[in-house]
């Protein structure tokens, strides 16, 4: 295994030995659905869908203005503002990539980021003013 | 602990004797310093360091998941992008990363139109009140 394998495998069991919810973006499930079913059955089992929450797509906008790519922007979006209808849950708590570029440039605009989202937040009601960001994990 | 609350007291009693301008000032610069160090402490973003980590006992761990959960594929099956298991690790590196970039582009394409969903009240945000999890085992 690569070393970026290899840190995906010890992710991977550590969530689950957490019983961590695992969610991934419509579009990256989208993905995994076109894979036969037989060969997805392993891991995709324990992903749960993520949706379009309001304002995803406003927040998305506003991080390519960061320099993001619109696929690394809209991931970070459903951090905040993706929805687990089931467990009426607002975003998720940690983004896990392998990305370096979308983590060094979220370190390098963090508190740039954070003051555009307060401000944009803070205007919100309830529970979308209560959004935050992510913690990131560089696999 | 004891030296800083007392340090903290006697730059108190300082800063009372400056004018009211003065004083807020103090206190902006003071809030602006914490804000920094708070920053520092929380980058946001954690590395997983691989050093310390037993990994074949972790390869073991999800092998024996996987083959508990799922199944091999047939030499002919199809497994993604239309190419067997084969074809598909058989790809360079680049060319799997454009493999994925299209099935990620036509999804994007595909769920582009769909509208965001309402967020009401009953919704709460990820790990509200408290700090995310660190992955430990």
């Amino acid at each position: 295994l690569t070393p970026e394998q290899q840190r995906c495998v010890v992710i991977f069991n550590r969530l689950l030995g957490n019983q961590a919810r695992i969610y991934v973006t419509e579009e990256t499930l989208a993905v995994i659905h076109r894979i036969p079913s037989r060969s997805r059955s392993a891991l995709a089992a324990e992903f749960l869908r993520l949706e379009k929450g309001k304002y995803l797509k406003r927040w998305a906008r506003r991080l390519q203005g960061f320099g993001f790519s619109a696929e690394d922007a809209r991931v970070l979006s459903y951090a905040s503002f993706g929805l687990d209808r089931q467990a009426k849950q607002l975003g998720v708590e940690m983004v896990i990539t392998a990305d370096r570029k979308l983590v060094e440039r979220f370190l390098q605009y963090r508190p740039a980021i954070a003051r555009r989202f307060h401000a944009m937040t803070v205007q919100l009601r309830p529970p979308c003013h209560d959004a935050h960001l992510p913690a990131i994990i560089l696999v | 602990m004891a030296r800083s609350v007392a340090k903290t007291k006697e730059l108190i009693q300082q800063a009372r004797q400056l004018p009211p301008r003065e004083q807020l000032a103090l206190v902006q610069s003071i809030l602006e310093e914490f804000q920094q160090q708070f920053e520092r402490a929380e980058p946001g973003v954690q590395f997983l360091d691989l050093s310390r980590i037993d990994m074949a006992e972790e390869v073991a761990q999800f092998t024996a998941f996987v083959q508990h959960r799922g199944r091999s594929l047939e030499p002919d099956e199809q497994f993604i992008g239309g190419l067997t298991e084969e074809e598909y690790f058989a790809l360079t590196e680049p060319e799997r990363q454009a493999l994925w970039d299209r099935l990620e582009a036509d999804a994007t394409r595909a769920l582009a139109r769909k509208k965001e969903i309402e967020v009401d009240s009953s919704y709460r945000p990820a790990g509200q009140g408290r700090r995310p999890k660190a992955l430990r085992k």
